[in-house]
């Protein structure tokens, strides 16, 4: 909602301009689909035009305006019920990850797995795993604690590890 | 580079778009060229790049720029539709003409995909005059008498509001929650910006309004704020509560 008229019209325009190759990638991979990818990134635009007036300087602008698109893609994923990326179990590893720690779960493997995953956990595992961002980027980008960070992302493992082992054992 | 020793996505946006300074351009490069993972991202993201900017750009631009031009008069019809609501109900109070409905305003889904949280406060005040298109009402601005006011507030997580008014003549009106002796809940997840359903038609005393919005985490009592506004109406001081300030000038 900004009625700021034409002065933020060019602004948007010029953030499309600059960061628009940004955000369209991000949403093919989310959407796993150019036309769709293509859409939600001019929807994105269209919401950044209607909370331009919060929008940070230029800098930090990607960062924004990944949030958004981040929630808008991870919508219409629900909406639309699809997959993030396809989740065959034979294209998952055989075995539970070697890993720990979740810090270390390899970033293809967590978007094989984030559209199974409780929709309250997706947008931080997407940020922390795919988008390498660290736990308290991620908490500020969300808008929550670390804490509840770390505790997402260990439920993420933790729901993760079962589904593999459980695919694992079924095959 | 991040704790598990690799670039974050943003990172490698940034430098695909030039966007790093010169030092953390080297450093990103020089951790491209000794990660097979990174390097693989970055070509990833680097192909999306020249297929947007040769086969996505131009041809979406006109489009987006065609949804702004859309959204920014979507605004002031939709509020134009929104003034319509009240109209019906409203009463002759003898100050102000009011209706003011108590509820969660209005949350927009797009609200929601910003996430805002936090920040300060804000007020913004729309008015309509004669029934023509709604415009913002600037610091110390112009009104009329009949002319008709809306709120817009950011509540920065604030759990209770509470907008109340003091005007040329001195006296105290609570706009909303309209005639309550205390502040309002809000809800658990707002948007950034609520619009408080109902308005208010300006009654004919002139002179400097001054209106306050006081958020909090407390109910906050209406006499607390008529002092606070009668101890200084251009700064308003209320403990454990954030006041945003505003006046206008009613003038015939």
């Amino acid at each position: 909602m900004a009625p700021g008229g034409v002065q933020a019209n060019g602004r948007v325009s010029d953030l499309y301009r600059k960061f628009g190759p940004a955000i369209y990638s991000r949403c093919r991979r989310l959407l796993k689909d150019d036309a769709l990818a293509e859409d939600a990134t001019q929807e994105v635009f269209v919401r950044v035009h209607r909370h331009i007036e919060s929008a940070p300087d230029d800098a930090a602008a990607l960062a924004w305006i990944y949030r958004i698109s981040t929630n808008y893609c991870l919508n219409q994923i629900r909406d639309r019920g699809r997959q993030a990326e396809a989740t065959d179990p034979a294209e998952l590893p055989e075995a539970p990850t070697d890993h720990p720690e979740p810090g270390l779960m390899d970033r293809d493997l967590a978007m094989k797995l984030v559209s199974r995953a409780p929709e309250k956990l997706r947008a931080t595992a997407i940020l922390y795993y795919v988008d390498g961002l660290e736990q308290e980027q991620v908490a500020r980008t969300l808008g929550i604690s670390r804490r509840t960070v770390i505790n997402r992302l260990q439920e993420f493992t933790e729901r993760s590890r079962k589904f593999i082992t459980r695919e694992g054992d079924a095959a | 580079m991040n704790t598990r020793g690799h670039l974050s996505s943003e990172t490698i946006d940034l430098l695909l778009l030039s966007a790093l300074n010169a030092s953390e351009a080297n450093d990103a490069k020089a951790h491209l060229d000794t990660c097979e993972a990174c390097r693989t991202r970055w070509r990833e993201l680097n192909e999306d790049k020249q297929q947007f900017e040769q086969f996505v750009f131009a041809r979406t631009l006109p489009k987006v720029e065609a949804r702004l031009e859309k959204e920014r008069g979507g605004f002031f019809e939709r509020f134009r539709a929104l003034w319509l609501l009240p109209a019906v109900g409203v009463t002759a109070a003898a100050v102000f003409g009011i209706v003011a409905l108590n509820g969660p305003g209005t949350q927009t889904e797009d609200d929601l995909y910003v996430g805002i949280k936090g920040g300060s406060p804000s007020l913004e005040i729309f008015a309509q005059h004669e029934g023509g298109d709604a415009f913002p009402v600037k610091p110390g601005g112009a009104l009329k008498p009949k002319d008709r006011i809306r709120f817009v507030v950011n509540p920065a997580g604030a759990k209770y509001l509470l907008i109340a008014s003091k005007d040329g003549a001195g006296a105290f009106t609570v706009y909303h929650p309209f005639g309550a002796t205390e502040s309002v809940k809000l809800g658990d997840q707002l948007p950034k910006k609520l619009e408080l359903p109902g308005s208010v038609e300006l009654d004919d005393t002139l002179g400097t309004e001054h209106v306050v919005a006081v958020f909090s985490d407390a109910p906050v009592t209406a006499d607390a704020v008529k002092a606070a506004l009668d101890a200084d109406a251009a700064a308003p001081k209320l403990p454990n509560a954030r006041v945003v300030t505003w006046e206008f000038q009613k003038a015939p």
